[in-house]
């Protein structure tokens, strides 16, 4: 029995990280961003899944599927549109058109400046394909704790640089000029 | 040669080819590709924080036993190991422990030889192995549902009554866990309660003690919920099965899906799509009801991991599909044996199979979405369904015996294979 409850504190023990810094969770986002989906959700705010903008679903993603009828739709509770915002940030996550960029993509940190509750890191992403671009993170500090808030990314246009800033942040905005791309 | 040995050894094979099959899917197959991978993903980052799925979410109408394991689970996770594996191997450990209660059971109605290659088969039968492919609740829900009724098939009815109310007591416990694991493990419940008290009719105040203990344990520790999310979804109790009651997301998922409308004809039509090509895109597959499933059954009929579809799947779907008559057609036929042995202690079973069957169908009626008609629900019924197929195979004698037997071992081995990830990219 106590050898039993030794295991469990050790476990208990292991699974507590040290508080992250802004960079230390920005490579995270990097270390598990389409390998391991559910991670992420543990290093971004509330805010930052109204911010991407993903749906929960799309009709395209299905064939034979119609779109919704965008009239009358009653409004959302706010906490349902965070929670309806993380389904579509998981499933933006899954296709392999997403994980085999990311996989060849070098990062690279190129500035960082750290506030008492906000913080800024730049970095710069080398696509295995395109030109490189700029990725700017920013976090706020929740509880000791540096999550971030929101991500926009400066760089070329083209249609390979859009896949693999699609991979590096997906969000709607990208997601619907891909999508856009693809019917023409 | 020990012939009786050398099936369940065979059998045992079989079962450990399909066991490693699953390990590998839970690392290799695509992160939370699966039946609303992402969404039950989101319920147990709820419980992960520490609060309870949002009412009104997309899977937030689902009670919460199966996320708060998955979330004990993701906090002792050492870093290295992917929190979407991990959760896989939490659905392969629980449908792998409903197979055995199965195996266990199907001893005491067959032999041994017939209850390990029926174990065997089920192991192999893609909507098992897709279900422990995934990440979701199907897989605890038929554990314990599996578990009550096996017990079930025990009452002792000659006991005293401390160790007959023991006995309901500890039906009443996995009752109610069936039940906070998914809606359709409720069912164990009133049939669990009914089946006591039919059994020990005779001795009413037994009777009522161990009805009113099976079925007032798990109402008590399920109500809450239930009551929650029959609020939440406006007071329809179709918010007890389906997020499209609650959430405006599911709901418009769902109103976007072919076929938008049920007819009486749905539910009889059975289109050569079914064994040709079993996937929802199949013609006349999405107004198919008894083709959906037979194909849900058979092969990824909703192409949710055999993807993306190819000629070369579903030529290799097509085999599986037809293959799958023969079991298929055992099981009809085993059902047939048993209603008419009348045995109290499988009438339960087949009651508890046919219950769920038609709340199954009235389901897609109400959802009339080719998304809501998925084998998997059905998984609660693994064991009357295997119990079926075994007494069939008991039934057989002689080479008709050897030649069924060796064709579902063979079956479950294609299954197995057609569901190991990537096996089409090679």
């Amino acid at each position: 029995m106590r050898a039993l409850a030794g295991i469990a504190l050790l476990l208990a023990l292991g699974c507590v990280d040290a508080p992250r810094g802004p960079v230390a969770t920005v490579e995270r986002y990097f270390e598990v961003l389409a390998r391991d989906p559910m991670r992420t959700l543990e290093l971004v705010t509330p805010d930052f899944h109204l911010s991407h903008a993903l749906p929960a679903w799309r009709p395209e993603d299905r064939p034979g599927q119609r779109a919704p009828d965008p009239g009358n739709r009653p409004p959302i509770d706010p906490q349902v549109a965070v929670e309806d915002g993380r389904v579509g940030w998981l499933n933006a996550q899954i296709p392999t058109q997403v994980q085999t960029p990311l996989r060849e993509m070098v990062f690279e940190l190129s500035e960082e400046r750290v506030g008492q509750q906000d913080a800024l890191v730049v970095v710069t992403v080398q696509p295995a394909i395109g030109a490189r671009f700029l990725q700017r993170f920013f976090l706020t500090r929740n509880e000791g704790v540096w999550l971030i808030d929101r991500i926009e990314q400066e760089g070329p246009a083209g249609s390979w640089n859009e896949m693999a800033r699609y991979a590096a942040y997906p969000n709607e905005a990208l997601a619907r000029r891909l999508l856009d791309r693809a019917k023409k | 040669m020990n012939l009786p040995r050398t099936w369940q050894l065979a059998a045992l094979v079989v079962a450990g080819v399909a066991l490693l099959s699953r390990v590998f899917n839970a690392f290799a197959y695509l992160p939370l590709r699966g039946y609303d991978g992402a969404g039950h993903a989101v319920s147990i980052f709820a419980l992960y924080e520490g609060r309870l799925p949002t009412p009104g979410s997309w899977d937030g109408f689902q009670p919460p036993l199966y996320y708060a394991v998955s979330a004990g689970v993701w906090r002792i996770l050492p870093d290295a190991i992917p929190v979407h594996s991990a959760l896989r191997l939490l659905s392969l450990a629980a449908g792998f422990g409903a197979v055995a209660i199965t195996w266990r059971v199907l001893r005491d109605f067959v032999s041994k030889e017939d209850a390990a290659i029926v174990a065997a088969l089920v192991l192999g039968v893609p909507a098992f192995a897709l279900a422990t492919s995934m990440v979701g609740n199907e897989t605890t829900c038929a554990l314990f549902t599996t578990a009550v009724l096996a017990r079930l098939t025990r009452i002792p009815t000659q006991a005293e009554g401390s160790a007959l109310l023991r006995h309901a007591g500890g039906t009443a416990i996995l009752a109610s866990l069936a039940a906070i694991s998914k809606t359709t493990g409720f069912g164990a419940v009133g049939l669990g309660a009914a089946t006591y008290f039919l059994h020990l009719r005779r001795r009413p105040l037994s009777a009522l003690a161990s009805a009113g203990l099976v079925a007032l344990l798990p109402v008590a520790v399920a109500a809450p919920f239930f009551a929650e999310t029959v609020r939440e979804a406006g007071g329809s109790p179709l918010g007890l099965v389906t997020g499209a009651a609650s959430s405006r997301a599911v709901q418009e998922a769902m109103a976007a899906q072919p076929p938008g409308e049920r007819e009486l004809r749905d539910y009889v039509f059975l289109p050569l799509a079914t064994l040709n090509r079993p996937v929802f895109r199949g013609e006349g597959m999405v107004q198919s009801v008894p083709g959906l499933l037979y194909a849900s059954v058979w092969s990824d009929a909703h192409a949710h991991f055999l993807i993306p579809v190819t000629e070369g799947i579903l030529r290799a779907e097509s085999v599986l599909a037809i293959a799958g008559l023969l079991p298929t057609l055992l099981c009809v036929f085993g059902a047939g044996l048993l209603l008419r042995r009348f045995d109290p202690r499988t009438l339960p079973l087949l009651a508890f199979a046919g219950l769920l069957l038609l709340a199954f169908f009235r389901v897609t009626w109400l959802v009339p979405s080719y998304s809501a008609v998925k084998a998997s629900y059905l998984m609660p019924a693994l064991l009357p369904a295997a119990l079926c197929l075994a007494t069939a195979l008991d039934r057989l004698r002689g080479g008709w015996q050897i030649a069924a037997r060796a064709a579902l071992l063979a079956i479950a081995l294609a299954g197995t294979a057609l569901t190991t990830w990537g096996w089409w990219a090679r």
